[in-house]
């Protein structure tokens, strides 16, 4: 791993009003999270890399509430319905509603371009673009291995990983995040957390020889 | 009412509404270092977008083919519409009513969306905070960038907490807060979201879009029904150009490293629906007349954000499009007479915006090119003056009527060595102080032959405002050349430079002049063709791009414009020019004359020549490129704008402490003498050559208030 990318990449993101952890391990990683989610609820969103983390055992064995959005899993309905007879239109709109209570949402991220200092989550659904957009405060998990120097390496990165897992020749979303929610409307004062997240962290793993987290 | 009153009434609209105009100084003045710093992080951004602009404009037709079938791979309804109309109708078929969420968006302002949405019983909610603010509190928006950002803090509270129910204290963090919720409730119920786009990715059918605030997002995500409305224009080649689109808005428009949040759309998220509307209006028209620059601009406002006329009258100059670039926008989109009446003779050719725009395009040169179809409306006495152009050298031919009437018309003002209009003439201003013409031409007292010098001969070319009101710079720059050893004639039958038909629209004029000029300086035969007059030098260096695609005269053209030099740069090249006789201990300012600095990138020249004259002490003024307002016809139409631009450069002048203004270009002079004096500012205003004539011979003379003594043809 080139340590000058990690930095430059770090340097750039934190520019961009992101809070970036560096950690040496996924058993670090987890630690570093737990310090920096303290209460729920927080909405994994439905990531290989997350799972293999073992994130959402972990927060709810220190009585935090925790839910994996999308995929096949919808959020518990609070009234108590059934979640299987529910239509796709009635599924995403418990999700955005499960998503609207949600004090963190956390995702991966299929790359990190260093120039800008922008995270990149790419997905086929639109659950991790929710994740990333409905809480608070959103929290990226990845490995230090897919920072690309630059943003438009980071899409071709995109476009390999598409090609690979669907081969299709792009996923239906990139979102491409470089900082929080801002507005400047009222008489010219930055304010955070318009309508997106007030704050944004990112856990980024060095382990070596490990491949990030592609949410496709 | 003709378009030149609704101009008019802009105009008046604009000068008169003093909060906007506030606020754009103070967004110009607060995001000038922070643009210019990010561009300066991203050199290479420009370029790049530049060239996939133009290979996006040029393979238009097959891109958007590409476009819309992937785009429909992906699983998009994609609907062409050829014209306004046809892409109201097809949306209004698609939304039955409910809440519609809409961020900002170009192509939506283009076709007037929200308005026919909201008369089909929609309710329409603009999600972006500014625009939000304003629809809720019935606030016209004051600026692109910030529409309410002229709002006080605590109507904002209320217009919230009226919404909200409570009471929201009159701070930005709590209202945001209390606006985010009451946004989601909206968010969470909407029927339908229209967005538009930055760009379209033709390889892969996407639709990228860039924001800070995070509405879009919302839009894209949580939309059951989303619908995009975009121009054809914004189909570029693949992904990463439509990404670099996006970058480069926000790097030009507001001057940050990379917006927030950019989305890219590839596939609607199931259940959802994304219908792409394309809009053709008037981009095929545009491509067809050679106006293919116009589709290349990525709408980042960055032009704005220094020009002269926007700077005055705000989005009053432009129509659905602000500034110029949405004058030409509004020919093709809108029409002809829109243009005129949103300010197609509004441009001053200063060229700022230029330089500012990240795909560079001449705005000034298109409308330029447009005004060829106003001539024909021309007032009968412009049409008169400028066709007396031809029938003489520079400016001669209408002497008589201008003589005339300074004589019948006006009133002399012996104080300012000028004249006033008694009462208006047509749309001329009586305020405006005119030069007198002297009763000798230049061109007139110049002897017929040259005097052998030792080594170089040049021709000069004096210039319509030289030849008729100002000999005296004519004077100081041939005595200060045959000073130096340099053979300096002065054909006697030299035309005008063209520039004032150009502008008013008068090509044909403009073209014999044009053309007599590059005959006459070729039998000349001279090594170069030197003059004291910056928007001559500019123009007389077009002549290729005028003459562009004419076999007979593009070379000679070439070869004519390529001997053009500023006298100051020539000058800066002689040996003798340090051997100054005498001093000008004076403090000196320089403007930089918008034809000389932006059109010539003279800058350097005549800020040294005045720096090594002993006694003289230079004094930098803000901003020294800004435009001074003259624009030629442009002060003498529109004088009220004239001045307003005129006062901002007053402020820069007064703020050197300099008590002498030097400049390169005799408009700049005539126009900034009449600015002094109305703010009451006692300063000279002279010609670079004219102090360094002074200096160079030790003839200091006497200068007398704001006009230099011993003009020879006086
Ligand atoms: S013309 Fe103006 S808005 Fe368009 S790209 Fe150029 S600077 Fe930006």
């Amino acid at each position: 791993m080139d340590g000058r990318l990690v930095e430059k990449a770090v340097k750039s993101l934190e520019e961009r009003g992101i809070r970036v952890c560096l950690a040496d391990s996924g058993a670090g990683a987890l630690e570093m999270i737990g310090e920096i989610i303290r209460s729920g609820p927080v909405a994994l969103s439905n990531d290989e890399y997350i799972a293999g983390l073992g994130l959402c055992q972990m927060l709810r064995a220190g009585k935090i509430e925790a839910f994996v959005a999308g995929g096949d899993t919808v959020p518990r309905d609070p009234a108590g319905g059934e979640s299987e007879s529910l239509s796709k239109a009635d599924r995403r709109d418990r999700l955005a509603r499960a998503l609207e209570g949600a004090a963190w949402g956390v995702t991966g991220a299929a790359a990190i371009a260093a120039d800008t200092g922008s995270i990149l989550i790419m997905e086929e659904g639109g659950c991790s673009h929710l994740v990333s957009a409905l809480p608070p405060a959103h929290l990226v998990v990845a490995g230090a291995g897919c920072i690309t120097p630059t943003l438009g390496e980071a899409l071709s990165r995109c476009r390999q990983l598409s090609r690979r897992s669907l081969n299709r020749p792009l996923a239906g979303r990139i979102s491409i995040i470089s900082g929080p929610s801002m507005t400047a409307d009222i008489q010219g004062v930055p304010v955070k957390g318009m309508h997106g997240p007030l704050e944004v962290h990112l856990v980024l793993v060095r382990e070596e020889g490990k491949e990030a987290g592609a949410a496709v | 009412m003709r378009p030149d009153q609704v101009l008019r009434y802009r105009i008046e609209r604009g000068l008169s509404d003093k909060t906007a105009s506030s606020i754009r100084s103070l967004l110009r003045m607060a995001s000038k270092i922070r643009i210019s710093g990010c561009v300066g992080r991203w050199p290479e951004l420009a370029g790049q977008v530049r060239e996939i602009k133009e290979k996006s404009a040029a393979g238009l037709e097959s891109l958007l083919e590409q476009a819309a079938s992937r785009m429909e791979k992906n699983g998009f309804r994609v609907f062409r519409a050829a014209t306004n109309r046809e892409a109201l109708d097809y949306i209004s078929g698609l939304v039955a009513g409910g809440l519609v969420i809409k961020s900002k968006s170009n192509a939506a302002k283009e076709i007037g969306l929200a308005r026919v949405l909201e008369e089909k019983g929609c309710r329409v909610v603009e999600s972006d905070l500014g625009d939000r603010i304003c629809q809720l509190g019935n606030i016209t928006p004051a600026h692109p960038i910030g529409p309410a950002i002229h709002v006080p803090v605590d109507r904002v509270a209320q217009i919230f907490s009226n919404e909200l129910g409570g009471k929201i204290p009159a701070d930005p963090s709590e209202i945001v807060g209390a606006a985010r919720k009451l946004f989601r409730r909206n968010f969470l119920q909407m029927d339908v979201g229209i967005t538009g786009a930055n760009a379209i990715a033709a390889d892969t059918g996407s639709v990228v879009l860039t924001e800070n605030e995070g509405n879009i997002r919302l839009i894209a995500g949580l939309a059951p029904v989303h619908i995009v409305v975009a121009g054809i224009e914004k189909i570029v080649p693949t992904l990463e150009d439509a990404v670099k689109v996006a970058h480069t808005a926000a790097v030009y428009g507001a001057g940050q490293d990379i917006g927030t949040y950019i989305t890219v759309i590839t596939g609607p998220a199931e259940p959802a629906e994304v219908y792409v509307v394309l809009l053709e209006q008037g981009r095929w028209e545009a491509l067809r007349e050679n106006f293919e620059e116009t589709l290349y601009c990525i709408n980042c406002g960055s032009c704005l954000m220094e020009c002269p006329v926007y700077l005055e009258i705000g989005e009053n100059y432009g129509s659905r499009y602000v500034g110029g670039i949405g004058v030409l926008q509004s020919t093709f989109r809108e029409s002809f007479q829109k243009a005129l009446e949103s300010g197609l003779d509004l441009c001053l050719n200063c060229k700022t915006c230029i330089n500012r725009c990240p795909v560079k395009i001449d705005t000034p040169r298109h409308i330029l090119r447009l005004r060829r179809k106003a001539a024909p409306g021309r007032p009968p006495a412009e049409k008169i003056l400028l066709g007396r152009q031809k029938a003489g050298p520079q400016g001669e031919g209408a002497a008589f009527l201008i003589r005339g009437a300074e004589r019948l018309l006006g009133k002399r003002d012996e104080a300012l060595h000028g004249w006033r209009l008694r009462r208006p003439l047509g749309s001329v201003d009586c305020r405006r102080l005119m030069p007198s013409a002297t009763k000798k031409t230049f061109l007139a007292g110049q002897r017929g032959f040259t005097l052998p010098g030792a080594g170089t001969r040049v021709a000069f070319f004096t210039g319509c405002l030289i030849n008729l009101f100002c000999g005296e710079i004519g004077d100081s720059a041939l005595s200060l050349l045959r000073r130096l050893g340099v053979e300096a004639a002065v054909p006697r039958r030299q035309m005008c430079c063209s520039m004032p038909n150009l502008a008013a629209g008068d090509w044909e004029g403009a073209l014999a002049m044009i053309t007599a000029n590059i005959d006459l300086f070729e039998r000349e035969g001279a090594d170069a063709v030197v003059t004291a007059c910056a928007t001559c030098g500019s123009t007389l260096r077009e002549y290729p791009v005028l003459l562009d695609g004419d076999p007979r005269w593009h070379a000679r053209a070439v070869s004519f414009a390529g001997r053009v030099m500023d006298i100051t740069v020539f000058l800066s090249g002689l040996p003798g020019i340090k051997n100054f006789r005498g001093e000008f201990p004076s403090s000196v300012t320089y403007h930089d004359p918008c034809h000389l600095a932006r059109a010539q990138g003279v800058r350097e020249e005549p800020r040294a020549l005045l720096a090594g004259i002993p006694g003289l002490k230079l004094a930098e003024m803000s901003d020294p490129d800004a435009c001074c307002g003259f624009g030629g016809a442009f002060s003498l139409k529109f004088y009220q704008l004239a001045c307003g631009i005129g006062s901002k450069k007053a402020a820069s002048i007064a703020g050197s402490g300099a008590d002498t203004v030097s400049t390169g270009c005799p408009g700049c002079v005539v126009h900034l003498r009449d600015v002094l004096q109305r703010e009451g500012m006692k300063l000279k205003v002279m010609h670079t050559v004219e102090i360094l004539e002074k200096a160079l011979t030790g003839n200091r003379g006497g200068v007398r208030d704001g006009r230099p003594a011993g003009g020879k043809s006086r």
